[in-house]
């Protein structure tokens, strides 16, 4: 069988989407996913391996974040100073609109209530249909869609500039 | 105007909806301007996830976080030394293989399908790989200039992406509910529809502002339009 390093090769894609929504840029994501991986390796004796990975590192990957988050009321917010200005190319000015947009909607997803990110997580980027989201996420049917509905106003409302036509 | 909930406009544009539905969705487009606003509302910012999304899987993966693995791998007892470019390569091809499903995709991928006169049992999703293999599809995009009608796909334009992806516009007039789709090809070669709207009938009054903005246009606003020669060069890739 794969160690769990090996098997972390085939989902990092996925977890590195996972970590940006959760942090809301592409840096910060990038550190969490950093953060998660070490913690994963570290204790990859103890992953039972009935489980899937996959969840097993959603957990981790969210309960670093919410950690972080503890730690930054505490200590105060820190900027990075990259994910001020945008990263100049060959062509500054279109990875700069590149990186706006997807910081617009990665800050988007990253200001829903947690429910209603992890749903939209789960839909919207990862692609799992309604019932694999309540399986994963462990609740109702009914739950996921009405969080998925008020999710997709608050992102389009975010994203979009304008609201779901009701 | 007709009278579909919001829950069930969002279960279509998910690819949630059975095929008794769907036609239901479909045939109530046809008729309601107002519910194809809401659609393609739905699928702008679907389309605007999918592009924030993507251009995370388009920035290299940190090497700190590769070396970790890579670390642990030649560590374990059993495996061989593997270099960091192997790993890099393997996400790589994680992020180029991945099913990039989006939502939107599965509702195109589920019109076309039945457009094509494919069948689809019951409301399982589909990804975009059915599209990718449709041979003829796929081969019609690969070489089909704009403005030709192939098998009833007319291709209209193509454009580049900002990361450099070739993207197509075309109109699928397989059914009597023509729809209008954008699909731009992955780094693998593969395709993805990343918008599918049904068209609007020539016949249809629409306002002047708002309701003409679809989201083939919000997409391909920020695309460079290609011109026909330079058309040539990407469909010989």
């Amino acid at each position: 069988m794969a160690s769990v390093g090996d098997q972390l090769i085939e989902i990092l894609p996925k977890l590195r989407r996972f970590a940006c929504s959760l942090a809301g840029t592409i840096s910060e994501g990038d550190d969490l996913l950093q953060n998660a991986v070490e913690r994963a390796l570290k204790r990859q004796a103890s992953f039972d391996s009935n489980r899937k990975l996959e969840s097993w590192m959603y957990a981790i990957t969210k309960n670093i974040w919410i950690d972080e988050l503890r730690s930054r009321k505490r200590r105060g917010i820190t900027v990075d100073i990259d994910d001020q200005y945008g990263l100049q190319g060959e062509d500054g000015r279109v990875i700069t609109e590149q990186k706006i947009m997807t910081e617009k909607v990665l800050k988007a997803m990253n200001e829903l209530p947690e429910r209603q990110h992890l749903v939209a997580y789960h839909v919207l980027v990862d692609g799992n249909s309604y019932k694999e989201t309540a399986t994963i996420l462990d609740i109702p049917l009914g739950t996921v869609m009405s969080n998925l509905s008020r999710a997709r106003k608050t992102l389009a409302k975010k994203v979009l500039g304008e609201g779901l036509l009701q | 105007m007709t009278n579909i909930s919001n829950e069930m406009i969002m279960a279509y544009v998910d690819g949630e909806l059975g095929k008794d539905d769907i036609q239901t969705m479909e045939n109530a487009l046809l008729e309601d301007a107002s519910l194809r606003e809401k659609i393609t509302r739905h699928h702008a910012l679907m389309a605007e996830i999918d592009l924030a999304f993507n251009s995370i899987d388009n920035t290299p993966m940190p090497e700190d976080i590769l070396a970790l693995l890579q670390d642990d791998h030649s560590t374990a007892e059993t495996a061989e030394v593997i270099s960091i470019d192997t790993v890099q390569k393997r996400t790589e091809n994680m992020q180029t293989n991945k099913s990039w499903w989006q939502p939107a995709s599965i509702a195109a991928s589920l019109a076309i399908a039945f457009a094509m006169g494919m069948e689809i049992e019951g409301p399982k999703k589909v990804s975009d790989d059915f599209i990718s293999t449709n041979d003829q599809f796929t081969y019609l995009l690969n070489s089909a200039a704009s403005g030709s009608t192939n098998n009833g796909i007319e291709f209209q334009q193509s454009f580049l992406k900002k990361d450099g992806s070739f993207c197509r516009t075309f109109q699928n007039r397989h059914s009597e509910n023509y729809t209008d789709g954008l699909s731009c090809r992955k780094q693998n070669g593969n395709w993805s529809i990343v918008v599918l709207t049904p068209s609007i009938p020539t016949d249809v009054y629409l306002p002047a502002s708002g309701d003409t903005e679809n989201a083939i246009q919000l997409m391909t606003i920020r695309m460079k339009q290609l011109s026909s020669e330079e058309e040539k060069i990407y469909l010989s890739k």
